[in-house]
């Protein structure tokens, strides 16, 4: 790393920066939970988040290490369709949204997806859920443990286990102080950092360099990037697309704020960060394309967007993208940690262990919950396992093996349990087998073509007959002894 | 087949531009909802 020792910062200088951001989300994260004790509260801030804020914490909470460090790691190695396919990511959003709706129409006093999947499929989808979805919740949080460590290793000499412990303890800190309302609340400050960061990091590149040497650079070193007809990058572009949608169809963090939104703004809020987000991934990742101009050597992919910003802008640099990517981890590993701990409360502790649980007893746990998934991921991250990408597409088999389960599941009676349930089982095992046999860019797309042929298989040979009122809200608040029997 | 510089031009500029604006409209949400007494 000896091209980003000339331009580090001093040790003082990175961690002056990192008390005075992580003062401020533990106060922050301390005021908004003042008064909020109740387990509504702390785990769905209420139910009644409004437009603003439900569009940043859905747009922060998507913006996360994949945009800030591995976006740029994507564009160069798969170039200008690199950058257009990780742009996709937004389409889960966009998605998202008409479900969203239909998930708080369905289930109006709803906690997590688990309680969706549990009462729609039966227990076996339900706890093949949860083993998909935990292990996809734990790959991202150890992912974004993982880059704090990284971004504050490589622009402060601050060792990686020390900076990574700080991240995650802070995280824990104001989840903990706040629960989801202090997510949210930290959500926006964090939206407003990152765009104005990367947008800022996005003319400057522009400025300095320019588009006609950026290009020639390309060209000459490195053609491969502006290739529009790159196989491996055209197929990473489909693939990043049902990869964003397996992430958000499943994820209890994008339920969780279903539940959390006030009425008649899950819809509103999720298009709206959709269309915000579409941007971000390209104004992120096309500074990778400026390190042939720059005559950068680059000695860790992931490391692209801290050293273009060091190179262009020096200190000053430096410190802009160590606050923007401590922005964007934390609003990530705050709402996922938050999200995670609502599943493992509501799905294991109470729906496995403790059923009789009274709301104080949940209330209590809540808080045992976070601080002991904090420790677990802090201990996973410990060792750094590969890259941030390597590590995120490997969850994506998993993911987008449970597009259809959930989408058919929302909106179409005759979707059964066994189709859920050869779905996610038999489109996980063969989107590994891609992974290992193809490559890490066909993943999710064997995995949730195979999801869909079982889902959609399964339903013609026995067509089911849901009933929607099956939904009902006095079952989905507790548990019922058949489900979990 | 190859990107030209103005399609890489276009690209970054309009991801830019929207990019940029995108805090703007967050402002202008959050200004309205709390008018309104809707933040949470």
């Amino acid at each position: 790393m000896a091209e980003m020792g000339e331009v580090a910062l001093d040790p003082t200088i990175g961690w002056l920066i990192l008390a005075a951001f992580s003062v401020l989300w533990v106060a922050i994260g301390w005021w908004l939970g003042r008064g909020h004790g109740e387990l509504e509260d702390f785990m769905l801030a209420g139910r009644k988040v409004g437009l603003a804020l439900g569009t940043a914490t859905a747009m922060a909470t998507w913006v996360t290490s994949n945009t800030t460090m591995a976006a740029p790691q994507v564009a160069l190695q798969l170039g200008l369709w690199g950058m257009v396919g990780y742009s996709l990511g937004s389409v889960g959003l966009l998605l998202f949204a008409p479900l969203a709706r239909r998930i708080r129409e369905l289930m109006p006093h709803g906690f997590t997806s688990g309680d969706f999947v549990r009462m729609r499929y039966g227990p076996t989808a339900w706890r093949l859920f949860l083993l998909i979805s935990l292990f996809y919740a734990l790959g991202w949080l150890i992912s974004m443990g993982m880059a704090g460590g990284v971004l504050i290793h490589a622009l402060t000499g601050i060792r990686y286990e020390i900076g990574m412990s700080v991240i995650v303890s802070i995280c824990v800190a104001y989840t903990l102080l706040g629960g989801l309302r202090a997510v949210i609340g930290t959500d926006f400050v964090q939206t407003l950092i990152i765009i104005l960061g990367v947008s800022l990091l996005a003319w400057l590149a522009i400025g300095r360099v320019g588009f006609e040497d950026m290009h020639e650079a390309v060209l000459r070193e490195r053609p491969e990037l502006l290739n529009l007809l790159m196989p491996a990058a055209i197929m990473f572009l489909f693939n990043n697309l049902l990869f964003g949608l397996g992430e958000i169809f499943h994820s209890n963090v994008w339920w969780s704020r279903a539940f959390a939104f006030r009425e008649g703004v899950g819809f509103p809020a999720y298009l709206t960060a959709g269309l915000l987000w579409i941007p971000i991934p390209i104004v992120a990742g096309f500074v990778a394309l400026v390190v042939p101009a720059l005559d950068l050597n680059v000695p860790a992919a992931d490391m692209v967007g801290p050293m273009v910003a060091a190179k262009l802008l020096g200190s000053a640099g430096a410190v802009l993208v160590f606050i923007v990517v401590f922005a964007a981890l934390a609003s990530s590993l705050d709402s996922l940690l938050a999200a995670t701990s609502d599943l493992l409360l509501t799905d294991v502790y109470q729906g496995h262990l403790r059923p009789d649980a009274t709301p104080e007893q949940l209330s209590r746990a809540a808080r045992w919950v976070v601080v002991g998934l904090g420790v677990f991921t802090w201990a996973l991250c410990m060792p750094r396992l590969g890259t941030l990408a390597e590590l995120l597409y490997f969850t994506g088999a998993f993911v987008a093996s449970t597009i259809w389960p959930i989408a058919a599941g929302l909106f179409w009676p005759r979707a059964n349990a066994a189709g859920a349930v050869g779905g996610m089982l038999f489109g996980t095992l063969l989107g590994l087998a891609a992974y290992f046999w193809i490559g890490f860019y066909v993943a999710a797309l064997v995995s949730a073509f195979v999801s869909m042929v079982i889902v959609w298989g399964a339903a013609r040979i026995r067509p089911g007959a849901f009933r929607w009122s099956d939904l009902d809200p006095e079952r989905t608040s507790r548990p019922s002894e058949e489900a979990i029997a | 087949m190859t990107a030209s510089p103005d399609l890489l031009r276009v690209v970054v500029l309009v991801a830019t531009i929207a990019a940029t604006l995108a805090p703007l409209l967050l402002a202008v949400l959050f200004v309205r909802d709390a008018r309104r007494g809707r933040l949470w």
